[in-house]
């Protein structure tokens, strides 16, 4: 009994004693959120992952499954945890509304990797993201300089969030900006979906036998765009522009099927976001900012200087060097 | 085979007016299937070109074949919502297998091996549970999904080899080998549904399970084996689908299941089971197709489409029931 007692005794001073110590050592732990299973999400989580490493910092990973109501469970099991930051790629707006309002009410910073909305900035860590409303038009004034007549065609995602629209349509910009003559023949939407675009291509080859380019608004959607004018026999005949930088669409470059891509690396963005939110936390960076993701364009050209969805850890090591992004002003939609 | 086996049977495709309506639907299908090549036709005359026509076919190649064994699942009174994820998995099985093994024998093998075993594994757990094929399937569609993004960590498996210079660019004949494999499999299914004692015990078991069983068919062997066979044709699906995208993708099959239902449906088998026919379902399957590729060369708009293609297979559907 007394025995017991004083190993009690001891055992708690020791504690006590050890305590403070474990707790000034003790890493920032930090829940990264995807919104599903996308690849895109994925190549972006390995990143973090790898930068987490180096930097000493734990990293819990959720996956919401595109389901807003799962996103939030996420959003409150990681503050239940006591994470010490949110780093999110959001399913939808109102489940950004919804998370963040939770994070707030715990105190715990919440930074957004796309899903930009004006309402949601101010109580953010920041929003990272590319400028959706002119992301296809580096691409379409690259391919309009390479077709300064003739007949093109777009073929974009899944309409109804605004992003396909506007991939499309800032496509059709940069063609303009160019100087192109060319003229758009059709657009149609095929869900960023490979198949769906490898159809949708197939039947744009039957009824403008012309077209002479095609936009693709994901590189999952070009390599479906490749595959149909392979089949067509029309290969090297046709330009085609992605979107993305994706592995795929990068080694379709590689083999001459694809023209060039506008790359957005989820990788370094991802990397950058994690340093961000981590500065928030110590207070080195100021919450509440816009942030532009990295873009790049990819040809055949500069193949050997593409930023890779998947980073190797002395690539990370580089990046965790770079100066911290700049906060800037949002993008605005176009007035049309 | 037994009497009372085949009575059941008989007695399940004598239902009134049965054979009747299943001809009307037929018909009506046909009605709205010429009246869309008619007015795509006018409005854009490449659309009967051999080469769109192929285009159509080939578009419509993996559907038909998972539809074809949704059919006789359908007419068994059963369901399966885990084909499109079942879809994936085969499809990730075989381009996994080609890449690490370089055989596109193996890899052909491990897709339809994929698809069979988790039919099996539904019917299994269909005939065996209380539960209805809805609620049992939709739980191994969920399943598979989330084992489709495990297999491929979430990115496509690119690289099929000789798997994409046949399904993905041959031909024999001018005809594309998906097309072929499609008509094997509605051959496959029209001859086990007409000829076949394991057909006739699905029109028997959709008819009325429960006479079936009184009249000594093994209902639950039977329904393993619909299941089984239904995803060996969801296997075979997945191995083709992945030669044509060169490659095999955790999100190849979204959508398939209730495409696939759709095109039975419109075929003319009814959700509740004890008729139908595979003939059917090429024609749903063949409404699908063609509905998106004469919108798209008549330049319906994106926005459009969606709501077009849904008024029409209700139109179909309904048009149908009145009959």
């Amino acid at each position: 009994m007394n025995i017991t007692r004083r190993a009690l005794a001891l055992l708690a001073l020791g504690t006590a004693l050890v305590a403070p110590g474990l707790s000034q050592a003790a890493e920032k732990t930090i829940a990264f959120m995807r919104g599903g299973p996308d690849p895109y999400y994925q190549f972006g989580m390995n990143a973090a992952q790898a930068a987490a490493d180096k930097l000493g910092v734990k990293l819990i990973t959720y996956s919401a499954n595109n389901d807003p109501t799962q996103e939030l469970a996420n959003v409150q099991d990681a503050i239940t945890k006591g994470v010490d930051g949110i780093l999110i790629y959001a399913v939808s707006l109102s489940s950004e509304k919804a998370a963040i309002a939770q994070a707030k009410k715990a105190g715990v910073p919440i930074f957004f990797q796309y899903g930009y909305d004006e309402s949601i900035l101010a109580d953010s860590a920041g929003i990272m993201q590319i400028d959706l409303f002119n992301f296809g038009q580096p691409v379409g004034e690259a391919i309009g300089k390479l077709l300064p007549e003739g007949e093109y065609a777009t073929i974009t995602g899944k309409l109804g969030r605004g992003d396909a629209e506007a991939f499309a349509q800032s496509f059709k910009n940069g063609m303009v900006k160019s100087g192109s003559k060319a003229v758009s023949v059709a657009d149609l939407a095929a869900d960023w979906d490979r198949q769906k675009a490898m159809d949708a291509a197939s039947q744009i080859l039957t009824a403008h036998p012309n077209v002479k380019a095609i936009y693709a608004a994901n590189d999952d959607m070009a390599v479906g765009v490749a595959i149909a004018i392979d089949r067509a026999g029309k290969s090297g005949e046709i330009l085609i522009g992605g979107n993305n930088g994706a592995p795929y669409g990068v080694e379709l470059i590689e083999k001459g099927q694809m023209t060039l891509t506008g790359s957005n690396p989820p990788s370094i963005a991802s990397v950058h976001a994690l340093r961000l939110l981590l500065g928030v936390i110590d207070g080195s960076v100021k919450p509440g900012q816009f942030y532009y993701a990295p873009t790049q364009l990819i040809t055949k050209d500069n193949l050997g200087d593409a930023i890779p969805w998947d980073a190797q850890p002395e690539m990370v090591a580089k990046w965790l060097e770079e100066p911290l992004p700049q906060g800037a002003a949002p993008p605005v939609p176009p007035a049309n | 085979m037994s009497s009372p086996a085949a009575t059941a049977a008989a007695s399940a495709s004598r239902k009134p007016g049965g054979l009747r309506t299943l001809d009307i639907g037929r018909y009506t299908l046909l009605i709205v299937l010429l009246l869309i090549v008619v007015i795509t036709a006018i409005g854009n005359p490449r659309f009967l070109s051999v080469n769109n026509l192929m285009n159509i076919l080939f578009q419509v190649s993996a559907l038909g074949i998972v539809a074809s064994g949704q059919t006789i699942l359908l007419i068994a009174g059963g369901l399966d919502l885990s084909v499109g994820a079942a879809l994936s998995v085969a499809g990730l099985a075989t381009a996994l297998t080609i890449m690490s093994t370089g055989s596109v024998t193996l890899g052909i093998l491990a897709g339809v091996v994929a698809g069979t075993v988790v039919g099996a594994i539904n019917g299994m757990l269909v005939a065996t549970n209380r539960a209805t094929p809805f609620i049992i399937t939709l739980g191994t569609m969920t399943f598979l999904q989330g084992v489709a993004i495990l297999m491929s960590g979430g990115s496509p498996i690119n690289g099929t080899g000789a798997l994409f210079n046949v399904f993905g660019l041959g031909d024999f004949l001018g005809v594309p080998w998906p097309v072929y494999a499609m008509i094997v499999s509605i051959l496959a299914m029209f001859l086990i549904l007409r000829f076949t004692t394991l057909g006739r015990y699905a029109f028997a078991i959709g008819g009325n399970e429960e006479a079936a069983r009184l009249s000594g068919i093994p209902v639950r062997r039977i329904k393993i084996a619909l299941y089984a066979l239904s995803g060996l044709f969801v296997g075979v699906a997945g191995v083709i689908l992945t030669g044509i995208l060169d490659s095999g993708l955790p999100s190849m099959g979204t959508g398939y299941e209730l495409r696939a239902i759709a095109a039975v449906v419109i075929g003319g088998t009814p959700l509740i089971g004890g008729r139908g026919s595979v003939i059917g379902t090429l024609g749903g399957v063949l409404l699908l197709g063609l509905v998106s590729n004469s919108m798209n060369l008549l330049g319906v708009g994106a926005n459009f489409q969606s709501a077009v293609l849904g008024l029409i297979i209700t139109a179909a559907v309904l048009l149908q029931k009145k009959s």
